[in-house]
């Protein structure tokens, strides 16, 4: 096993949260109205719940393997070729979405804010600061986050106040009018959101909880808090607004914010974007990092440094934002990498941890 | 190398401050209104501009100016393209507090005209929306009214007669791109020209986004407010009672909606309202309130509410605006019903029973 500094358990919590909470939380209700309607809240409850059980899954796998991490046991779980293409396949995934949610942030703040700013320029910004935080270690990580775990709170705090301008609660009714099927697909779109807590695959070992059950409920803790985010938002979004206007609206927990109006501030909706750089870029750098260590475990004995890694992930992602310009690209991109974390994050761990099962059912009986 | 890393970092924070995207103070024009109506004949859109500076500002204090500008174009972007070739500055519709809309502009398709605002970056979408029955560009033209500035004063209309719970607060983004309500009716503050100046004159009643024609009065608004929202503010309604004028005010005031059916049918919408007021009584005869004397006062009250909400429900049917949201109401609880119904059709005849019980909790600040 690589070295490592270890984490506690209230650094995991802190890290899977702020690896789960992205650029998602903006759009979510959106994309959630477009499938479940008035069901939303439903459908994200139950993709939570689904997360919860990707969880268990991670755990279970991690389990039989406590002292290393996932990339250095695939080869002993599927062979040294097989081995060496799956952590190839995770790094790709990995830097894939570093910078899918890099280009779905630049997105979002060039028709909001910087209408004129060089898109380049805002990827370039995000890429040199995200790559500098993946390149420290694991419980570095953890302790920028935990600085900037503040920044999720204060956004909660403000789209969960911001129902104190009205909300009705009608629009939720009637529950499953039209259905599971709706509610179902909407589930689907919203597991996409709770990606994250696949740390997990990487930092099992790492974490000092105490004991096994102990760091489940580390990371259970973790996808609640995550699930109460992500409900509270599509509760609070589907009783402010009407379901055309959601259907239309992509960031709708912009436009409620527009409703604080404060004295001394102006737009309090342009500073909650500008401050959620510390959630989005929090994502960011857990991708590149986890990226950056499914290459170095590409050979047993480690391939290269991380550090050079991460820049030559980040040089790799800076140049291929040139070619992601047109948002229907990128929101398009986005639907195929929901597909290929549905693969990365659920099934090859289920069938790893199938074959595994399976191995060691053959040893024991040998 | 230390001092590279350093120069790189500060060159980076000066593009982060936005350097691009930058706008500088003196050069902005804040739009504190926007009106909107037909140019003549035409589907050519007038837009006037009421827009706020400072003048000779101080520590701590400075003459609030307004500036009138008038434009047209095919739509809200167009106009302001063209306000920039006949106007130096930047406009910033960033504190835009108030879209007044002409009554002939609001009966033609003004949400189809309004969505629009949603596009910009800096959308003022928590502007206040009315309705003006008269020349908006000769109101907005008047360099003051009642020693304040245009926008002030009608601005400040609004905002202290939603604080007393007067009038309904409409906000902008409550009825654009498809509004956030079941049904796209409102009623919509209204505005009318009053000596030189202009006064609150009730609401003008939207359905399906238009406007109908047809209004509430002051006291048909208040009425409509309450049953809308409700809340105790202290709202004021006076009556008479044997040719002697009485007031209450609200204390806190709720209201359930009741859908009853018959046989699969819709059969009748009833509307409780429960009232807590404080009771305040005209002449110079103070003599102390018994509990017989205060029940009887209660049910007097309660059948002059009842009768005066009644009228109000029927002038809301007529208009066929759903203002209370009545159809989201049977659309929730009763789908299957609502399913077979076409609510727009039988919405104007529907039976709604207002029923409103009074508490007298004291008589004010006396015996």
């Amino acid at each position: 096993m690589m070295r490592e500094e270890s984490i506690n358990g209230r650094q995991l919590i802190t890290l899977t949260v702020m690896a789960q909470l992205g650029t998602e939380v903006l759009s979510l209700p959106h994309v959630g109205a477009e499938n479940a309607r008035q069901d939303t809240w439903l459908a994200v409850l139950i993709s939570g719940v689904a997360a919860q059980i990707g969880i268990l899954l991670i755990w279970w796998l991690g389990s039989r393997y406590p002292n290393r991490n996932f990339y250095a046991y695939t080869r002993e779980v599927v062979g040294r070729p097989i081995g060496f293409v799956l952590n190839l396949l995770y790094g790709c995934y990995y830097s894939f979405s570093g910078l899918l949610i890099t280009a779905l942030y630049t997105d979002i703040l060039k028709r909001w804010m910087f209408l004129l700013t060089p898109r380049w320029l805002i990827f370039l910004m995000l890429m040199i600061i995200c790559g500098y935080a993946a390149t420290s270690s694991l419980k570095r990580m953890a302790f920028i986050s935990q600085s900037f775990i503040i920044f999720p709170v204060i956004c909660f705090l403000l789209i969960a106040f911001s129902g104190i301008y009205g909300l009705d609660a009608r629009n939720l009714l009637p529950v499953l009018s039209h259905g599971w099927a709706p509610v179902i697909k909407g589930v689907y779109v919203a597991y996409s959101a709770y990606i994250g807590y696949d740390l997990l695959l990487y930092a099992y070992p790492y974490v000092q909880a105490g004991s096994k059950k102990k760091l489940l409920i580390a990371m259970s803790v973790a996808n609640a808090l995550t699930i109460v985010f992500y409900v509270t938002v599509c509760l609070v979004c589907t009783t402010m607004f009407g379901q055309k206007q959601l259907i239309i609206v992509p960031e709708p927990i912009v436009f409620i914010l527009k409703n604080y109006r404060i004295q001394v501030l102006q737009s309090l909706d342009i500073l909650f974007l500008v401050f959620y750089v510390f959630v989005v870029s929090a994502t960011i750098y857990v991708y590149f990092f986890l990226a950056s260590k499914a290459f170095v475990h590409l050979r047993t004995s480690g391939l290269g440094n991380s550090y050079h890694w991460v820049w030559a992930i980040v040089t790799i992602c800076f140049a291929a934002s040139f070619f992601l310009t047109k948002r229907n690209d990128i929101l398009r991109i986005a639907a195929f990498q929901d597909q290929l974390s549905i693969l990365a994050v659920v099934a090859f761990p289920l069938l790893l941890l199938l074959i595994s099962g399976i191995r060691s059912a053959g040893r024991h009986r040998v | 190398m230390k001092r590279t890393r350093t120069v790189v970092a500060l060159v980076l924070c000066l593009f982060m401050t936005g350097c691009w995207d930058q706008l500088q103070l003196k050069k902005l024009l804040f739009v504190d209104i926007i009106g909107i109506d037909y140019e003549g004949n035409s589907k050519q859109l007038k837009v006037d501009y009421v827009i706020s500076s400072l003048r000779e500002a101080s520590q701590g204090g400075g003459r609030q100016t307004s500036l009138h500008m008038k434009t047209t174009g095919t739509n809200l972007y167009d106009a302001v393209s063209n306000t920039n070739k006949e106007m130096p500055g930047i406009l910033s519709v960033l504190e835009t507090r108030l879209y007044l809309i002409s009554s002939r502009f609001a009966k033609d398709e003004p949400l189809r005209h309004l969505d629009i605002a949603s596009q910009f970056a800096s959308n003022p979408l928590y502007a206040y929306l009315a309705v003006y029955d008269g020349d908006l560009s000769e109101l907005l033209s008047k360099k003051s009214m009642n020693d304040q500035t245009v926008s002030n004063f009608l601005i400040g209309l609004l905002d202290d007669e939603i604080r007393r719970g007067e009038i309904p607060s409409n906000k902008l983004l409550h009825y654009i791109l498809g509004g956030n309500q079941f049904m796209n009716d409102f009623a919509l503050n209204r505005f009318e020209p009053y000596r030189d100046e202009a006064r609150l004159a009730g609401t003008a009643l939207f359905s399906d986004g238009r406007y109908t024609g047809k209004n509430l009065n002051n006291e048909e608004t208040q009425l409509a407010t309450l049953i809308e929202s409700p809340s105790g503010k202290n709202q004021l309604l006076s009556s008479q009672r044997d040719g002697k004028q009485y007031s209450v005010l609200i204390q806190s005031a709720k209201r359930r909606f009741h859908v009853l059916t018959n046989a699969d049918k819709l059969h009748e919408i009833e509307i409780s309202m429960q009232l807590q007021v404080k009771l305040v009584e005209d002449g110079s005869e103070f003599k102390r309130h018994t509990d017989k004397m205060l029940k009887d006062m209660e049910t007097f009250i309660a059948a002059d509410l009842t009768t005066r909400t009644t009228k109000v429900m029927a002038a809301l049917q007529q208009a066929n605006c759903d203002f209370l949201q009545l159809g989201h109401e049977v659309a929730v609880f009763h789908p299957s019903l609502y399913k077979n119904l076409n609510w727009r059709e039988q919405y104007p005849t529907l039976r709604i029973k207002p029923k409103v019980t009074v508490k007298i909790l004291n008589t004010a600040i006396l015996e």
